[in-house]
């Protein structure tokens, strides 16, 4: 239905709610002149990579990382402080966060008590602050898939690689990624396609602004559909984005299958 | 320690979903569309207008034997109402009998075939021409019909704090004559409180940007949003320009709020609940309910709030014919044209329309019988902005609006922030509305 709909002129109300029409491609055609669609999709990629790709990823290793073969208070604190991010629905984050960056929220009056003046997070930074209030929601879930990808590693073989000589970072690097490439692959997959359907976490923190500067795909779809009523269009966007996720899967496949 | 972890969250995440599944279960299997059961929906939180419905549904079951109806509120905000109550009108199974529908969406709800016309019922309704004419032209839709019953009428004007003013040596009571007037005494006011000068500027706000702030300029200048006679949308002219230049001004400037809550979606409670009743306010360009929330059921109870605060109708942009401006809107009580009881729903909206039962809380009254009461001349601040309505303008509620108003907040949005100058402001909103509405169908001045 939804590939249906995505040629037609439906609206929510008003004259094409009870006449909608064949349109063809005039609703694709009319995105890809639109410059809000253009900056939206520059806005979902850079959200995607650094957010999920980089900072999950790489905050979700490292902690489980860190956490391998570390006291147990040590590991059972650490896990459940990331895990917190993790269990909290999206629209709690959005709001705890708001709190924070607030102009007169705790991070600012923090920042207050060592001489530095407020800054007004989500109006100057909004796409670093909602990356960042990302990556503390998601990257439990990556540190989870590492913890058991890493439990996976054969102690042996990096006893024996530390027998051989390599060091701690030559380890890492040449038996232990390598052992867990396939995880890497998969979570990687998981939490690209996860990250791209986003959109309580933003709307509630920022709206989408200031002006577009959170204006992601997910975002830029609803007001579309449900703030201008153009079904139509709203539907052809959210097509995109599946078309999208589908050739973000596929390239994960290759990877997996390069990788067997 | 992990596994045990990884096991309670799984649980956890079965609780939720279940309880989630659950509720939505309960939301979907209940509603009322049996013969004897009217059922309306308004958009809550309401506490006024719940407890004045729940007094006519008494009234109406006394009166109807066996009758039953059910008031269901619908927890949201403006927009998403809209969006909830379409999609519940929609079909003949969720359609209600009578909704609370904003004056703004009757033009598109009715071309798109969702509301019951009323025209017959009203023209036989001794009560119509107790309601004001221009409220009345609000309610027409698709082929001049009327599709509802006006329940409230709003005005926006320039609320300021008599005290503060008073203090910076502006003359109270403050009556400006044009928008320099309004200009320089926010400029009096800087450095004395934290807001000069409070506009909706955000795309955040949504219409409330739209309608408080733009059109009230808009309207003031020589120029409007859509032409009547030709049909088009106006995308651009001096008096768009003139509009975002007041905006830019005041921002500019740094005569209105701080943008970092400005533009956000909380902007408006911060203003109402907090600011101004702090005094950190000097003039607020807002509507008429505001003074809902100082009220002792309110959101932030001041019972002083009259020894402080005072209104002035917004001056038109040099002082022209009619010297000041307004725009207004309202709720309305409407039928669906898939509700089941339909001529029970029309005499409900009859019932709880009526002198004796039409309650306006913080609003304004749409019924001018009502405006004479002793009760309501008492009140200073309504009696003064009933006045309003005799230069009052409603919105261009055509299909398209809803875009061009968003086109709109973008444009008042980007002019607030200095991210564009008015005129690029204005140049984007035609290039945008062009786009969303056909060339054909906009004109420049």
């Amino acid at each position: 239905m939804t590939f249906y709909f995505s040629f037609t002129n439906m609206a929510l109300t008003g004259a094409a709610a009870s006449n909608t029409e064949f349109v063809g491609f005039d609703n694709f055609v009319r995105m890809f002149k639109d410059p809000s669609f253009k900056t939206s999709l520059i806005t979902t990629i850079i959200f995607l990579i650094a957010s999920a790709v980089v900072g999950q990823q790489v905050i979700g290793f490292l902690v489980a990382f860190l956490m391998k073969r570390k006291a147990r208070p040590f590991r059972r604190i650490i896990g459940l402080l990331v895990l917190a991010g993790w269990i909290t629905p999206e629209v709690v984050v959005a709001f705890v966060w708001f709190a924070f960056l607030s102009d007169d929220g705790t991070l600012n009056t923090m920042l207050g008590f060592a001489g530095i003046k407020p800054i007004a997070w989500l109006l100057d930074f909004p796409l670093i602050s909602v990356i960042f209030v990302n990556i503390w929601h998601g990257a439990a879930f990556s540190m989870l898939m590492y913890q058991a990808a890493l439990d996976d590693v054969p102690e042996e073989v990096e006893e024996a690689a530390k027998i051989d000589g390599a060091s701690a970072w030559q380890r890492l690097w040449r038996v232990t990624l390598p052992i867990i490439k396939g995880a890497t692959v998969t979570n990687m997959a998981l939490v690209t396609l996860q990250t791209l359907g986003v959109f309580t976490l933003i709307y509630a923190l920022t709206g989408g602004g200031p002006g577009e500067k959170t204006n992601t795909l997910p975002v830029f779809m609803y007001k579309e559909a449900f703030v201008n009523y153009q079904i139509g269009y709203g539907t052809a966007i959210s097509l995109v984005l599946l078309v999208f996720g589908i050739l973000l899967s596929l390239l994960y496949i290759r990877f997996l299958k390069t990788d067997s | 320690m992990m596994k045990s972890l990884s096991r309670n969250i799984v649980l956890l995440f079965i609780v939720i979903v279940s309880f989630a599944m659950l509720s939505a279960c309960g939301s979907s299997s209940d509603n009322a569309n049996s013969d004897n059961t009217l059922e309306l929906i308004y958009q809550a939180p309401d506490d006024a207008f719940e407890s004045w419905m729940n007094k006519v549904k008494d009234q109406f079951e006394k009166e109807h034997d066996g009758v039953k109806v059910k008031i269901t509120p619908v927890q949201s905000n403006e927009g998403d109402y809209s969006s909830k109550k379409i999609l519940m009108m929609k079909t003949e199974d969720t359609a209600p009998d009578i909704v609370m529908e904003d004056s703004n969406d009757i033009h598109a709800d009715s071309t798109a075939g969702y509301l019951e016309p009323l025209t017959d019922d009203v023209n036989n309704w001794d009560d119509w021409d107790q309601f004001y004419d221009q409220v009345k032209d609000g309610m027409k839709g698709e082929g001049d019909n009327t599709y509802g019953a006006p329940v409230s009428t709003d005005v926006r004007g320039l609320w300021y704090n008599k005290k503060v003013l008073a203090k910076a040596g502006i003359d109270v009571p403050w009556e400006p004559k044009t928008w320099d007037d309004v200009l320089d005494a926010a400029k009096k006011l800087k450095g004395k409180v934290e807001v000069p000068i409070w506009l909706n500027a955000g795309k955040a706000m949504g219409e409330g940007t739209t309608m408080q702030t733009f059109l009230v300029l808009l309207n003031g200048t020589d120029n409007d949003l859509y032409d009547e006679d030709s049909d088009k949308w106006v995308v651009k002219s001096d008096g768009f320009l003139n509009s975002l230049n007041f905006v830019h001004n005041v921002f500019a400037n740094d005569l209105g709020p701080s943008l970092s809550w400005g533009i956000t979606g909380q902007a408006g409670a911060k203003v109402a609940t907090e600011l101004m009743p702090k005094g950190e306010v000097g003039i607020a360009l807002d509507g008429s309910w505001l003074p809902g929330n100082w009220q002792e059921d309110g959101n932030a109870p001041w019972p002083e709030w009259e020894d402080n605060i005072d209104i002035a109708p917004m001056p038109t942009e040099n002082g022209q014919d009619p010297g000041h401006v307004t725009v207004s809107g309202g709720w309305t009580l409407a039928v669906p044209a898939k509700a089941h009881n339909k001529d029970l729903a029309k005499e409900f909206i009859k019932l709880a329309t009526s002198k004796d039962n039409l309650r306006y809380g913080s609003q304004l009254t749409p019924r001018k019988d009502i405006a004479e009461l002793d009760e309501y001349q008492n009140l200073k601040y309504q009696k003064k902005m009933t006045d309003f309505l005799e230069f009052t303008n409603y919105r261009p509620t055509y299909d398209d609006y809803p875009a061009v108003s968003s086109n709109i907040q973008a444009a008042v949005e980007s002019v607030a922030t200095g991210n564009l100058t008015p005129e690029k402001a204005m140049d984007k909103f035609a290039e945008d509305t062009q786009r969303n509405v056909d060339k054909e169908n906009t004109t420049t001045k």
